[in-house]
C-alpha cells in the first residue's frame, strides 16, 4: 500500500494530539461536594429535612394559636383552612402540635445522638490509642453491651430518674429553661447515654488505622510531610465517616422517643412529640384517622429523608469512591 | 468450635450476672421506695410493708437475697397484685408472647428472604423496586403507624379480625386473633432482612468465584443456588440474633394496641404501676431470654460457617 | 481501517482457535466503551500463546468473550470465534455451558477469592466432573484425587474434604489448576494466574505449568503483564494496547527483535539487576487513550517517541515485520515507506540477558 511520502514524517512533542485532559487535582470535600450534588436523591432529602427543621424554629413565631391553647368550639375538627391538620378532642390545633413536635422530636434525635458521639468518641478513641491489653477488654465489654436488649435499660433509667430530675429542676437553677422541661432533659441524657456503643466501634477502628498509619510513615522517616497526609487523608476519612454515623443515628434516636412515647415514657401533656401525639391519636383512631395520620407522617418522611441523606453521604464521603 | 461454644457461654453468663446486678441496683434507686403514692400512705403502714418485704435490710443483704433467689428462679412478689408472684405472672404470659413471637419470625424469614433474593436478582427491575419500596416503607414508618393502619383497616373498616384479645378463644377466633399481631411485628424485621438479604446477594454475586462458578459451565441457576445462596445467607443470620430483639420491643407495642395479656403488656403496665419487683423481674427476664437466644444464634451461625466450625477463627 | 493480518498462515488441521476480528463493547451509562477493538488470534493445538499488555488493554476482556462470560453491560458486538468449527460467538448460553469447563477452561487472577469459602475443595472439582461427564461419586472423587496429585498437593485424599481457608495462596491456585484440567479441556485460558502470588510462589507455579504442559494435550492461552512469565512459558506472543494487538510473533521474535514502540517500552521497564551503572527505571510516559472515544490513527501515538503523521491519521494493520516467519507488528515504522528506526539498544541488551538466562 502506497501513502503520501509526508505522511512518515516524525511529528515534534508540539505538535502531538492529545486526548484527554489531565483532570485537576482536588481536595477531598470539594470531590465529596461534587458528588454529593450528583446525588439526586439526598439532595431532595436534604432539602426536605432543611424545610421542616426552619419550620420547627420558625413557625411558632407566625402562627395564630399554641400548641396548648385549648379552643372550647373547636374541637375534633377534621383539616380546614383554619386548623390544616384539624384539632383534637379538647380543641387543640393539630398542625402547631405537629410543629412543636418537630421541635422535641428533632432535638432529641440531634442532641442524643451528639452525645452518643461524644461518648464514643471518647471511648472508642482511648480505647484505639491505648491499644494492647485495655482496648481488647474495653471492646470486650461493648460486645456484651451489643447482646443485651438496651431499650430495656432506656426505659429503667427514665422511670428510675425522672422523679429525682423534676426535684432537680424545681429547686436549681434550671427552672430558667422554659420549654425544655427535666423529662426532655432526661430523655436526651438517657437516650444520648445508652446508644453510644456502635459509634464507640466505629471511632476506634478510624484511630487504629490512623495509628497504623502512622507508624508506616515514620518508619519512613518523612518528617513534616508526614503530619500533612494525616491531615489530608486520614483525618478527613475519619471525619467523613463520623458524618455519616451521626447522621445515620438520628433518625434512629427519633425512632426510638416516638416508640417510648407511645407506649407513655416518654414525654408527657401537654408537651407533645410526634409519637405522643400518635399515641393520643390512636384512642380516637375509628373516628378521627387524621389525628395519627400526620404525626405519623411527619416521622416516616424525616426518618427517610435522613436515611436518603445518609446513603448520599456516605456515598460522597467514601474515600474509596474518588475519581 | 468448642473453643468457641465455651467462650460464648462464658459471655453468657457473665452478661447475665452483670444485668442482674444492674437493674437490682438501679431499681433501688429509686427515691422513695415503692410504696410511696400520689397519696402517701400512713407511716405505720408503710413500715410494716418495709420489712414484709425486708426493705429495711441493708442494700448489700438485698442483694445477695435477691441473687440467690433469682438462682432458684424466683423473682419474688409482685407488689401490684397482692398475693401474686411475679413468676407467676411472666408465667402466664410469657407463652402468648412467645407464640406471636416465633410466628413472626417465622413468617419474616420465609416471606423476606426469598424476597431479597429475588429482588437482587432482578435488580432494577418492577420486582426490585416493588420490594424495596415496601421495604423502605417498613424501615421508616414506625411500627404503632403500621399496627394502626392494620387495624384502622381490618378491624374497624372491613372488620375481619378483632382488636381485642380474648384469652381461651377457640376455633377461627383463636386463629384469627394473631394473624394481625403477627404481620405488625415482623414488618420492620421483615423489611430489614429483604435489604439485608438484597444487598448480601449483590454483593456475593460480583465475587470471583461466582466468575468461576460460571466458567465452569454451570447454569445460572445452579450458580445462584448452589454457590451464592449458601455465602449470602451468612449476614442475615448474624442478624437473626438482633431481629428477635426487635421482635422482643416490638411486642411491648403492639401487645398494648392490641390487648394481649402478654409479659410486654405486663412490662408496660407494670412501670405505670410501679410495680417494682414486676420491672426488675420483667427487665431481667426479657434480657436473659435475649441474651440466650443469641448465644443459640451464635451457635448456629458456627455450624453454618465453616471458618467458625473447623477453629479457624482468624478467618472468620 | 480494522487491523486486518495481512498475511494469514494458510488454515491447517491444528488450528483450535480462530478468533476474527473480535469485537467487544461495554455499553455504560457515559456511553460505549470498546475494550477490544477488531483482534485476529489463531491458536493452534498444543500452542501456549502468551497475550501481553498492562491493564486495561482488553486482555482479560478478551478472554472471557471466548467464553461466553463478558460480564453486564458488556457484549460481543462483531467478529467471529472459530472453536472446533463452532462460532462461540454466536452459540446460544445453553450450548456454551457444554463448552465452559468442559472443552475450554479458565484459571483467574486471584486464588484468594476464586474459590467458594463454603464449600469443600473436592466438592468443588467433583462438581464440574459430574456436569460435563457421567462419572459415578466414587470415581469423581478418585479423580479429583489423581488431579491434586497432579498439581502437586500433598496427602489429597485428607484435603479434598477441606476448605479454600485452610490451603495457602499458592496451594489454592493449584487447586483452581486442577479444577480446571478436570475434563481434558482442549484449550486452558489463565488469566495472570500467577499476578497475586508471592514471587517464589509464583515460580512455583510457572514450573508447575510448564510441568503439566509436557503431561496435558491443552493448548494455553497465558494472559499477563509480566513479559518475564510469558519468556519462559509460551511458544508465541501477542501484545496487545488499547484493544488491538499490535504485535504478534514467536516468543523468540518478540524478545529478540521486537519490532514496536510499545513493545520496546515493555521490555525496557523491566528492572535489571546485572547492569553496572546504575539505570533509572524507563517506565512509558502518559496513560493509554480513553476508550469510550479512541483516537482515529494509532492508539499509542500520543505516548510513542517516534511517532509520524500518518500514525495519527490511521491506524496500522498488522505488518510483516523482522526476520521471523509469523512476526507482524502494527506499526507504520514497519511500513516500507517509514524511515528505519532501531529498536533501543537497551532492550537488544535485554534479548541477550534472556537468551543467557535461559540456556
Amino acid at each position: 500500500m502506497e501513502f503520501n511520502q509526508e505522511l512518515f514524517t516524525p511529528i515534534q512533542e508540539s505538535e502531538r494530539i492529545s486526548s484527554g485532559i489531565v483532570r485537576p487535582s482536588i481536595t477531598y470535600w470539594q470531590d465529596a461536594w461534587r458528588r454529593f450534588r450528583r446525588h439526586k436523591p439526598a439532595l431532595v432529602a436534604a432539602a426536605v429535612l432543611l424545610v421542616i427543621i426552619l419550620g420547627a424554629i420558625f413557625i411558632p413565631f407566625f402562627y395564630p394559636y399554641t400548641y396548648d391553647q385549648q379552643i372550647r368550639t373547636a374541637r375534633n375538627l377534621a383539616p380546614n383552612l383554619q386548623h390544616l391538620f384539624g384539632t383534637d378532642k379538647l380543641g387543640r390545633d393539630l398542625f402547631i402540635r405537629t410543629v412543636y413536635g418537630a421541635r422535641i422530636s428533632l432535638s432529641i434525635g440531634i442532641v442524643a445522638s451528639i452525645i452518643n458521639l461524644t461518648i464514643g468518641v471518647i471511648y472508642g478513641g482511648i480505647s484505639g490509642y491505648i491499644g494492647g491489653k485495655v482496648d481488647n477488654f474495653m471492646m470486650r465489654i461493648v460486645d456484651v453491651l451489643y447482646s443485651i436488649p438496651l431499650i430495656l435499660y432506656v426505659i429503667l433509667l427514665k422511670v428510675v430518674f425522672q422523679d429525682s430530675i423534676k426535684a432537680a429542676f424545681e429547686t436549681t437553677f434550671l427552672r430558667h429553661l422554659k420549654y425544655l422541661g427535666p423529662e426532655l432533659i432526661l430523655i436526651y441524657i438517657v437516650l444520648g447515654s445508652v446508644y453510644w456503643v456502635g459509634m464507640a466501634r466505629m471511632v476506634r477502628g478510624q484511630v487504629l488505622s490512623i495509628k497504623n498509619n502512622e507508624y508506616v510513615l515514620a518508619a519512613r522517616s518523612m518528617g513534616a510531610s508526614g503530619w500533612r497526609i494525616i491531615m489530608r487523608h486520614l483525618v478527613p476519612n475519619t471525619v467523613g465517616q463520623i458524618i455519616v454515623t451521626v447522621t445515620m443515628s438520628i433518625p434512629g434516636a427519633i425512632f426510638t422517643e416516638s416508640f417510648l412515647s407511645f407506649i407513655g415514657i416518654g414525654v408527657s401533656a401537654p408537651m407533645a412529640s410526634w409519637g405522643s401525639l400518635a399515641s393520643d391519636a390512636y384512642k380516637g383512631l375509628a373516628s378521627y384517622p387524621y389525628l395519627l395520620f400526620f404525626p405519623a407522617l411527619a416521622i416516616s418522611v424525616t426518618v427517610l429523608a435522613f436515611n436518603i441523606m445518609g446513603d448520599g453521604l456516605r456515598d460522597a464521603l467514601d474515600p474509596r469512591m474518588r475519581k | 468450635m468448642t473453643r468457641y461454644i465455651l467462650q460464648r457461654a462464658i459471655a453468657m453468663i457473665l452478661t447475665l450476672f452483670a444485668i442482674s446486678t444492674i437493674t437490682f441496683f438501679l431499681m433501688h434507686a429509686i427515691p422513695g421506695g415503692p410504696f410511696t403514692r400520689e397519696k402517701p400512705l400512713e407511716a405505720a403502714i408503710i413500715a410494716a410493708l418495709n420489712e414484709k418485704y425486708h426493705l429495711d435490710d441493708p442494700l448489700f443483704k438485698q442483694y445477695t437475697d435477691y441473687m440467690g433467689d433469682l438462682l432458684r428462679g424466683d423473682f419474688g412478689p409482685s407488689f401490684k397484685f397482692r398475693g401474686r408472684t411475679v413468676n407467676e405472672l411472666i408465667g402466664a404470659g410469657f407463652p402468648i408472647t412467645a407464640r406471636i413471637g416465633i410466628l413472626a419470625v417465622l413468617v419474616t424469614v420465609i416471606l423476606s428472604v426469598p424476597m431479597g433474593i429475588i429482588s437482587a436478582l432482578k435488580q432494577n427491575k418492577w420486582q426490585d423496586y416493588s420490594f424495596m419500596f415496601l421495604a423502605t416503607l417498613g424501615v421508616t414508618v414506625p411500627g404503632f403507624v403500621l399496627a394502626s393502619v392494620l387495624i384502622y383497616v381490618f378491624c374497624v373498616r372491613l372488620g375481619w379480625f378483632p382488636v381485642i384479645w380474648t384469652t381461651d378463644a377457640s376455633g377461627w377466633l383463636a386463629i384469627s386473633q394473631y394473624i394481625l399481631p403477627m404481620i405488625a411485628l415482623s414488618g420492620y424485621s421483615m423489611s430489614f432482612i429483604t435489604r439485608l438479604m438484597r444487598s448480601s446477594m449483590l454483593d456475593v454475586i460480583g465475587q470471583d468465584y461466582i466468575r468461576t462458578a460460571r466458567a465452569k459451565g454451570l447454569s445460572e441457576m445452579r450458580v445462584i443456588m448452589e454457590h451464592a445462596l449458601k455465602n449470602a445467607i451468612l449476614p442475615v443470620v448474624t442478624y437473626l440474633g438482633p431481629t428477635i430483639a426487635a421482635l422482643v420491643t416490638g411486642s411491648f407495642v403492639i401487645e398494648k394496641m392490641f390487648t394481649i395479656p402478654g409479659i410486654g403488656y405486663q412490662y408496660v403496665d407494670s412501670i405505670g404501676n410501679r410495680d417494682y419487683t414486676m420491672i426488675m423481674g420483667s427487665t431481667i427476664f426479657y434480657a436473659a431470654i435475649l441474651i440466650i437466644l443469641n448465644f443459640l444464634v451464635d451457635i448456629i451461625y458456627g455450624f453454618i460457617d465453616p471458618r467458625i466450625k473447623i477453629g479457624n477463627i482468624k478467618e472468620a | 481501517m480494522n487491523g486486518k493480518s495481512m498475511e494469514k498462515n494458510n488454515p491447517s488441521a491444528d488450528v483450535l482457535l480462530d478468533i476474527r476480528q473480535l469485537e467487544t463493547t461495554f455499553f455504560t451509562h457515559v456511553g460505549p466503551v470498546q475494550a477490544v477493538r477488531s483482534v485476529d488470534l489463531v491458536v493452534e493445538r498444543g500452542e501456549a500463546v502468551g497475550i501481553v499488555g498492562e491493564s486495561g488493554c482488553g486482555k482479560s476482556v478478551m478472554s472471557m468473550s471466548i467464553m461466553g462470560l463478558v460480564a453486564n453491560p458488556g457484549k460481543i458486538v462483531g467478529g467471529e470465534i472459530l472453536f472446533n468449527g463452532q462460532d462461540l460467538a454466536k452459540m446460544t448460553d445453553k450450548d456454551l455451558r457444554k463448552i465452559r469447563g468442559n472443552k475450554i477452561a479458565m484459571i483467574f487472577q486471584d486464588p484468594m477469592t476464586s474459590l467458594n469459602p463454603v464449600k469443600k475443595i473436592g466438592g468443588q472439582i467433583t462438581e464440574v466432573l459430574h456436569l460435563h461427564q457421567n462419572i459415578s461419586r466414587e470415581d469423581a472423587r478418585k479423580r479429583a484425587i489423581e488431579l491434586l496429585r497432579l498439581v502437586g498437593i500433598p496427602s489429597p485424599e485428607s484435603r479434598l474434604d477441606q476448605y479454600p481457608f485452610e490451603f495457602s495462596g499458592g496451594m489454592r491456585q493449584r487447586v483452581m489448576i486442577a479444577m480446571s484440567l478436570a475434563c481434558d479441556p482442549d484449550l486452558l485460558i489463565a488469566d495472570e494466574p500467577t499476578t497475586a502470588l508471592d514471587v517464589t510462589i509464583q515460580a512455583q507455579i510457572l514450573e508447575l505449568m510448564k510441568d503439566l504442559r509436557n503431561k496435558i494435550n491443552s493448548s494455553i492461552i497465558l494472559i499477563t503483564h509480566d513479559l518475564g512469565v510469558v519468556a519462559n512459558l509460551c511458544d508465541s506472543i501477542r501484545v496487545m494496547y488499547a484493544g488491538k494487538i499490535v504485535e504478534e510473533g514467536k516468543t523468540r521474535d518478540i524478545f529478540y527483535e521486537p519490532r514496536h514502540p510499545y513493545t520496546w517500552g515493555l521490555l525496557n521497564s523491566i528492572p535489571k539487576i546485572n547492569i553496572e551503572e546504575k539505570e533509572r527505571l524507563v517506565p512509558i510516559d502518559g496513560q493509554p487513550p480513553d476508550l469510550l472515544k479512541p483516537p482515529a490513527g494509532c492508539a499509542f501515538a500520543e505516548r510513542c517517541p517516534h511517532v509520524m503523521a500518518i500514525c495519527q491519521q490511521q491506524q496500522p494493520p498488522l505488518i510483516k515485520a523482522g526476520q521471523g516467519h509469523e512476526h507482524r507488528s502494527a506499526c507504520w515504522l514497519n511500513h516500507a515507506q517509514a524511515e528505519a528506526v532501531a529498536a533501543p539498544l537497551f532492550a537488544a541488551q535485554t534479548q541477550q540477558d534472556k537468551l543467557e538466562g535461559q540456556a
